[in-house]
């Protein structure tokens, strides 16, 4: 069972407040919808879960079982997708995956990814550079890349951004898969994701 | 299919085989480096040529020049590394993935790689266009080596710094500067000596200070660039 557990979590941009004591919990077998209009701090949010913000106050643990998994072992445990995120334009589509697999599991990953292509629909383009993409592709590439080592955490950021009905499939498959693993966190606004969550949690503005 | 976490040194490998092929599709810092040096060195060998500097004063005077050309083409390139992942918005998903002592590592040796191409083909060209003929011609060439060592290693760290400030052209000179300058100097002094001094008596207190510049600086990088990269 793993857990992603934030508590008392506050954050300002210079003098103004945004997230003020985030409490919540989350566990495998849930996706918690983070929901909240524009600029309620959602992405924010995510960013502070995932390290990648310094967190002023308050902390944010990553548990298997009842053991806190160490900052220096979380990167090959946890896997982010978010707008703000890309990937290298000037690689190749199975490059992109190669390299962020290679950096988490250490050694080829080769068979996973080709597989991982394949269920995106982009086997047919996997030697392709990712700015030749679409940019309903790039985004199912940055799932994929997200996913790539088997997280047993999830951080999606706005994951349906420039998808068509088949790419929302996708995601949909890939949530359900990736629940199972650990929990996923989801923050959104578009309704066609809400049906992935199994619980919210709401930002104010 | 939780795991710990992979060899840094791996990490490093694949971090720089990563920009080791994006920068050969897309060449910009080399093509930046190379040209700046190439202009450098023509504007150089055109206006002051062989002929205008007294003999007594070539060593000091050419030494010099050197390494200026050396230290603002490497400012033009060496930043890329990191300035390039903030600039395409990689940055942080490299951030999630790799140690931080591995994408030092792996950034470092793209650039070291980067000044030896360009120091293998500058430093033969401005001898025979300045017709700059060092008497040691081997401790000459190893003290260029160690100096572009120490030079690579504190631009690359500092590359890390001025990644995600404004205005990253102007800043990283500025702060380059003062930090190469002991370098700077005390290379310059060594290759100058190497090019005129009867004997090689000057060596070992040049080793000493380029290998300890070099050493002090790596260490330095690998203990604070994880503050650096995820401030």
């Amino acid at each position: 069972m793993n857990r992603i557990a934030v508590e008392g979590v506050s954050y300002a941009y210079g003098r103004h407040p945004l997230l003020q004591d985030v409490r919540f919990e989350a566990r495998t077998g849930e996706v918690l919808l983070v929901r909240g209009p524009n600029g309620s701090g959602k992405s924010t949010l995510l960013r502070l879960v995932a390290g990648l913000l310094h967190r002023p106050s308050g902390r944010v643990r990553f548990l298997e079982g009842d053991r806190e998994v160490p900052e220096g072992d979380l990167r090959a445990r946890l896997g982010m997708c978010a707008v703000e995120q890309n990937l290298y334009d000037e690689l190749t589509a199975l490059e992109n995956l190669l390299f962020f697999g290679r950096l988490r599991l250490g050694g080829d990953c080769a068979g996973r990814a080709e597989a991982l292509l394949g269920r995106a629909d982009l086997h047919p383009h996997r030697h392709k550079p990712v700015r030749s993409l679409s940019s309903g592709m790039r985004q199912k590439l940055k799932l994929l890349a997200a996913v790539v080592h088997a997280p047993g955490f999830l951080l999606l950021d706005e994951p349906g951004s420039n998808l068509d009905a088949r790419g929302m499939e996708f995601l949909a498959g890939l949530v359900e898969e990736q629940k199972d693993r650990g929990p996923v966190l989801l923050a959104t606004n578009d309704p066609r994701e809400f049906g992935h969550g199994t619980r919210e949690y709401a930002l104010a503005l | 299919m939780a795991r710990a976490s992979t060899p840094w040194l791996s990490e490093a490998a694949a971090i720089f085989l990563k920009d080791l092929r994006s920068e050969l599709r897309t060449k910009v810092a080399v093509n930046s480096i190379v040209l700046f040096a190439v202009i450098t060195l023509a504007l150089v060998s055109y206006t002051i040529g062989p002929y205008r500097i007294p003999p007594a004063e070539k060593p000091a005077i050419l030494s010099a020049l050197l390494m200026i050309i050396l230290f603002f083409a490497s400012m033009t390139g060496l930043s890329r590394v990191f300035v390039k992942e903030e600039e395409a918005r990689t940055a942080d998903t490299l951030r999630l993935a790799a140690d931080p002592q591995a994408v030092f590592l792996g950034k470092l040796l793209l650039n070291l790689l980067t000044m030896a191409g360009v120091t293998a083909v500058v430093v033969p060209l401005f001898s025979i266009l300045m017709e700059f003929h060092p008497m040691h011609i081997c401790s000459f060439y190893g003290i260029t080596a160690l100096g572009m060592l120490g030079l690579t290693i504190a631009s690359t760290l500092i590359a890390a710094i001025i990644s995600k400030a404004g205005n990253k052209g102007a800043l990283f000179p500025i702060l380059a500067f003062p930090i190469l300058l002991p370098l700077l100097l005390a290379t310059a002094d060594a290759l100058s000596k190497a090019a005129a001094w009867p004997d090689l008596s000057f060596m070992g207190q040049a080793l000493g200070i380029l290998v300890s510049y070099s050493g002090i600086t790596f260490f330095a990088g690998l203990i604070l660039f994880e503050k650096v990269w995820r401030a």
